[in-house]
């Protein structure tokens, strides 16, 4: 019996000790992998001068190394088919653009261009590349052919990414989509077809350049121009281009480009290492290797703290920045700056309650917004007005808008006009019927929570119930597009460069607007704004949509967030801004040994 | 006892088969749509283009027929089909995972095991003796202890206070250490996941071998053969431990679900890169087909476990008749 | 029951239980304060006379939300544990004793059950109900009744090989009466604390739903949440009073729960010396 005994304890053992030093082996290899690929990170630099950033810093002793902690990216590695803000950090290290935007006045600036002309009124933009800029691996020269293809892998039938829309005004491009036509005629470049021709018009003039491209468009729009800086990767076809569409997307783990960093290994959920380009085409990048470690949520402080990452996002504003100002972390440095994000709460204005314009307004009114914001952000986010940033062009002068400022009294007015009496239990009633409202929050959102605390306690005492429920992303977006019993929900949306594509959130015909809010003298604004033939005509035509908003309350304006990052007192050079990642500046910044 | 296991197996098939009906429909009933969830927050996006892209995946059809285009591509080709979200198959996302799983959930079941046995065998002997309160209080802690909260708690300490040990992950991101000083830094970002999961599960199995190996000592032939005078290590060992032993094995085989279940948790506390957090994003993102490739991959492995367990059932206790 | 009240740990159990009961019953009573209403010039106050345990990110009263989330949590865990309990009493008893094709059929779907992961289903679950009380309950209710299930049937197995039950088959009991009378409270030990244990896990789930982002929600407080939400670095650091005393109410309110089950057990076990 005893024997039976042994061999039952030692069967056990022995499972555990097999399956423990299988997953031991399996992760051998991806060291090996990494020993075999990349180059030697430096070593600690200790000199007997040591720089103050450096004095108790927990990361001095990693080397040249930038790591960035961030949440586990999809890993759609690839400038025309990634969706994730995640995934775009790799993109923006692996690929570059023709244009970007300038950090502080977001005018656009050229990047792999080194010129660019824009005819709006014979719908034309000309790009010329820069000579000699070199693509990883030795694959050779990027040219304007590269720019061609990046296009008409977009426009591939098979095409499965998201940017398809923003560049189907270039002439052809549906018809090519679609099947109707063999050759994209909007796209022109400069030289003789070569042996492989892409299916654009070769060199009508017969003059050889092969830095230039044409492209000529439906519907001439600032909208165009913002495309290339917003998205606009440029992939090589030297290496993206010997394959159908199948092989092309599965060269998404391993891209190929043009930027600052060369892509090294991607371990899943764990790290993903890049090494630098020594060859980059604006200047050797200082750092040897960009390291983006694969964090959850909770763990980004302590990372920061304990000096294993140089750089992270703050989520919770206010708590994690109290942490961040103790006492162990003098090696860290907070950087703030506008977010591309502003927060809201919908109203659905089909139903009989919101439709009233007084209701969604005492809303407004009864909810102590400012207070809101002021305490979850530490006062480092305000209200916002209007669905721009507040540094853009576009954004109205802030002493046009109603701020509708907290104040019960005037909530209980609005809401006595349109009928909604005070019952004698403290809630308000017309003909019979309890004023309550159903609002959906999303589950995995803090800041929804506490908000929504608030929410429910402030319309207390205006005598409205206010009947929160909570659901988690997917459902969210289910129920709030096809449940017509939520009266209001919210999350936030983003602003894009071009003030004209984040309005689809409130547009009539749009899937983003599922309050169903239906104002044609909107529409007509910013249409017109979108076909305005001077930006200054657009960005008064904007503000023009936006106070039409702010009076008719389709959606209760939150604040814009305000992007909070913290970074390690060794690193130098960091530059952020709205529109513009970390990874802008990358090539120029160092880290202090 | 052979066509009893043949039987047990085909049995495990069945039931497989069930699993992949059942929570194909329930996932599918499940509000939310994989395609809406991704795409739809995206400013500039139309209906045709999710239109498009639900119908690139099948979503269109009807869900009886979803599920035999899935079943059939599983079963004719091993085929567990493209993850929505990552764009690549379903089977390379779940390798890439499978072994940073087993390697926690199993070290930390191992760990716990060998724990408990010994301490739960020796409180249940020594009764009310000064090890029984302490040891049974500290499992009594193990059970009531949020592992969250207990994973944060050793974040703050080691990782924030005392920075001796990393907050995430299972080694230092781009290392190229070999040898030693790889295996020294593996063991430390092992060491805190591996303690919130054991703890945890000591606490609970050391629960069950105390009661029931106290369970069997009160019964009469074990009185009897103490009043016979046996050496009372030998008595508990030989007749005790064995019997003691079945509630236990058979908890051992259950609780492989629910150990894969809280490394989900502890997965997420740690920056696990494990299946325990595919599974949640998947659940987060109704990515159908990762899903359902994880689940019925998980589901395997639990029903493996089983088996197992109840083979040693019949070792341990051949008095169990199989029909 | 003169055996459950020899057993000391068992009582101290019973009476933080009784204590834990009565102060979520008599909250209104009680604190002075509001469980909901925020104040945000008093957030994070510590300890003091206006407020016994402090106050919260929102100024909010810890002790009254305590109180009531203790209404809540102990609800929780007592109705589904009753039900895993109930649904595996019946289906375990049903299985050990029948055996043949009905042991098979339960056991199977009992297989079903628990070779999916909970945490897997619950989150598919909740997104079917609504991430709330009654939700969380009828997940944890539904799903855990295997291990009861299990446990009784494989006590049941062994028992019923044993000499006494072929004595009651000779003497012609009905099976009703052999497993009412004579099977189950031979099993019961075990059962109870797998019922404990249920009621147990089912507070400590409720917080692990809570910290995925899905247990019950704001405004209603459990133990859970509030716990879950103390969960940064900051409050852990700087606020001990927000994490400290819901994370004390979960541990002692599941120690002595557990407490209890361990006393009741020796005192409802047969073969227990005397």
């Amino acid at each position: 019996m005893r024997k039976r005994t042994f061999i039952l304890l030692s069967l056990l053992m022995a499972i555990c000790l097999v399956v423990t030093a299988c997953g031991g082996g399996a992760n051998n290899a991806n060291n090996a992998d990494s020993a075999a690929g990349g180059n030697t990170a430096a070593g600690t630099a200790e000199s007997a001068a040591q720089p103050a950033e450096l004095a108790g810093n927990p990361a001095a002793g990693r080397g040249n190394v930038f790591t960035y902690a961030q949440i586990s990216p999809p890993g759609i590695f690839n400038g025309i088919l990634f969706t994730a803000t995640y995934d775009d950090y790799i993109c923006g290290l692996v690929f570059d653009r023709l244009i970007q935007y300038e950090p502080g006045t977001m005018a656009f600036q050229e990047k792999m261009a080194q010129s660019y002309t824009m005819d709006m009124d014979a719908g034309v933009i000309e790009f010329n590349l820069r000579p000699g800029i070199q693509i990883h691996n030795g694959l050779g020269e990027l040219t304007a052919e590269d720019v061609a293809f990046t296009l008409r892998m977009i426009f591939d039938p098979q095409y499965d990414g998201t940017q398809f829309p923003y560049y189907n005004n270039i002439k052809g491009a549906e018809a090519f989509k679609n099947g109707e036509a063999d050759i994209i005629e909007g796209i022109v470049l400069y030289t003789e077809p070569p042996d492989d021709p892409l299916p654009v018009v070769y060199n009508p003039a017969g003059s050889g350049d092969p830095y230039k491209i044409t492209l000529y468009y439906d519907d001439m729009t600032m909208s165009n121009l913002h495309t290339f800086a917003s998205y606009g990767y440029i992939l090589p076809r030297a290496y993206y281009g010997k394959a159908n569409y199948s092989d092309f997307s599965a060269l998404n783990l391993t891209p190929v480009g043009t930027g600052p960093y060369v892509f090294n290994q991607y371990v899943p959920d764990q790290y993903i290492e890049l090494d630098k380009n020594a060859g980059y085409w604006q200047t050797e990048p200082k750092i040897d290797k960009v390291i983006y470690q694969c964090i959850s949520n909770d763990s980004n402080i302590p990372s920061l703290i304990n000096g294993s990452a140089d750089l992270a996002e703050i989520r919770n504003i206010d708590e994690d920045l109290g942490q961040i100002q103790g006492n162990n972390a003098a090696h860290l440095n907070v950087v703030s700056f506008q977010g591309s994000t502003f927060a809201f709460i919908k109203f659905r204005v089909t139903d009989p309650v919101m439709s009233d314009i007084r209701v969604r307004q005492a809303l407004a009114y009864g909810f102590n917004r400012a207070l809101f914001i002021e305490t979850y952000t530490g006062g480092r986010s305000a209200l916002t007005y209007a669905m721009a940033p507040r540094n853009s062009p576009a954004y109205p002068d802030e002493s046009l808008f109603n701020k509708y400022e907290y104040s019960p009294e005037k909530a209980g007015e609005l809401l006595d006009e349109a009928g909604w009496t005070l019952g004698s239990d403290g809630w308000r009633y017309k003909n019979g019927q309890k004023l309550t409202v159903d609002y959906t929050g999303i589950a995995e959102n803090a800041n929804d929570s506490m908000k929504t605390a608030m929410l429910v306690e402030d319309c207390k005492l205006i005598g409205v119930e206010l009947i929160p429920s909570y659901y988690d992303w997917a459902t969210y977006m289910d129920l709030v597009k096809t449940n017509p019993t939520t009266q209001m929900f919210g999350y936030a949306w983003t602003m894009t460069p071009d003030p004209y594509v984040a309005t689809t959130l409130l547009r009539k015909d749009s899937v983003n607007n599922d309050g169903y809010y239906d104002n044609p003298e909107f529409d007509r604004l910013v249409e017109a704004a979108k076909n305005a033939k001077s930006e200054e005509e657009a960005n008064d035509l904007f503000q023009r949509a936006y106070l039409l908003l702010n009076e008719d309350m389709p959606i209760l304006f939150m604040n814009d967030y305000t992007n909070v990052w913290v970074n390690n007192k060794r690193v130098k050079g960091l530059i952020t801004d709205t529109f513009i990642n970390w990874t802008y500046n990358i090539a120029h910044m160092e880290i202090i040994q | 006892m052979f066509k009893y296991f043949a039987r047990r197996i085909l049995i495990s098939i069945m039931v497989l088969f069930i699993i992949s009906i059942a929570f194909f429909f329930l996932i599918h009933l499940a509000p939310g749509d994989p395609i809406d969830a991704m795409y739809t927050n995206i400013p500039g996006m139309t209906q045709e283009q999710l239109d498009a892209k639900k119908a690139a995946i099948g979503l269109d059809k009807p869900i009886i027929v979803q599920y035999g285009i899935y079943i059939r591509n599983l079963v004719l080709r091993g085929d567990f089909g493209e993850s929505i979200q990552f764009k690549r198959p379903v089977l390379d996302l779940i390798r890439e995972r499978l072994w940073n799983t087993f390697a926690l959930v199993f070290a930390a079941m191992a760990i716990s095991m060998l724990l408990a046995v010994p301490i739960g065998v020796t409180s249940a002997v020594k009764k009310n003796s000064a090890f029984d309160y302490i040891f049974t209080s500290v499992a009594f802690v193990g059970l009531s202890i949020p592992s969250f909260f207990f994973g944060f708690l050793l974040i703050k300490l080691f990782a924030v206070d005392l920075q001796i040990l990393p907050a995430a992950g299972v080694q230092t991101p781009g290392n190229m250490f070999t040898g030693a000083a790889m295996l020294a830094d593996r063991l430390k970002h092992f060491v805190m996941p591996v303690s919130v999961l054991a703890f945890i599960n000591m606490a609970s199995y050391t629960r069950y071998v105390r009661s029931s190996i106290s369970d069997v000592i009160k019964q009469d032939y074990i009185r009897t053969a103490r009043s016979k005078g046996l050496v009372q290590r030998i008595v508990v060992y030989r007749h005790a431990l064995r019997n003691g032993l079945i509630p236990i094995v058979t908890i051992l085989g259950s609780s492989l679900a629910t150990i894969f279940s809280g490394s989900l948790i502890t997965e997420n506390i740690f920056s696990w890169p494990g299946l325990g957090r595919l599974i949640y994003g998947a659940i987060m993102a109704r990515d159908y087909f990762l899903l359902m490739g994880v689940n019925i991959f998980t589901a395997f492995l639990v029903l493996l476990g089983q088996l197992i367990a109840d083979a040693m059932l019949v070792l341990v206790d051949p008095r169990i008749k199989y029909n | 029951m003169n055996r459950f009240f020899k057993n000391k740990m068992a009582i101290v159990g019973l009476a933080v239980i009784l204590l834990f009961t009565a102060a979520a019953l008599l909250a209104p009573i009680l604190t002075p304060h509001d469980r909901d209403s925020y104040n945000m010039a008093q957030r994070y106050a510590p300890p003091s006379a206006r407020n016994l345990l402090g106050t919260d990110p929102m100024g909010r009263d810890v002790f009254t939300r305590l109180l009531y989330a203790g209404r809540i949590s102990l609800m929780v865990g007592v109705l589904s544990s009753a039900i895993s309990a109930s649904i595996g009493i019946v289906a375990g008893s049903l299985a050990g004793f029948y055996g043949k094709w009905l042991d098979i059929a339960i056991m199977r779907v009992a297989d079903v059950f628990s070779s999916l992961p909970f945490y897997m289903i619950a989150i598919t679950v909740m997104a079917l109900f609504e991430p709330s009380v009654r939700g969380t309950v009828a997940v944890m209710g539904i799903l855990w009744w295997t291990d009861s299930a299990r446990l009784l049937r494989s006590q049941i197995l062994s028992l019923r090989e044993r000499e006494f039950m072929e004595a009651t088959t000779a003497l012609g009991i009905s099976d009703i009466k052999k497993i009412t009378q004579h099977l189950l409270p031979n099993a019961f030990g075990p059962i109870i604390v797998s019922v404990t244990l249920n009621i147990a896990n089912a507070i400590l789930t409720e917080s692990a739903l809570s910290y995925l982002g899905l247990g019950i929600r704001i405004p209603i407080p459990s133990w859970g949440n509030m716990l879950s939400d103390a969960q940064n670095m900051f409050v852990l650091q700087n606020y001990w009073w927000i994490w400290i005393s819901p994370g004390l109410c979960i541990l002692f309110t599941v120690m002595s729960i557990n407490f209890i089950g361990e006393g009741l057990r020796d005192a409802l076990d047969p073969n227990l010396d005397r």
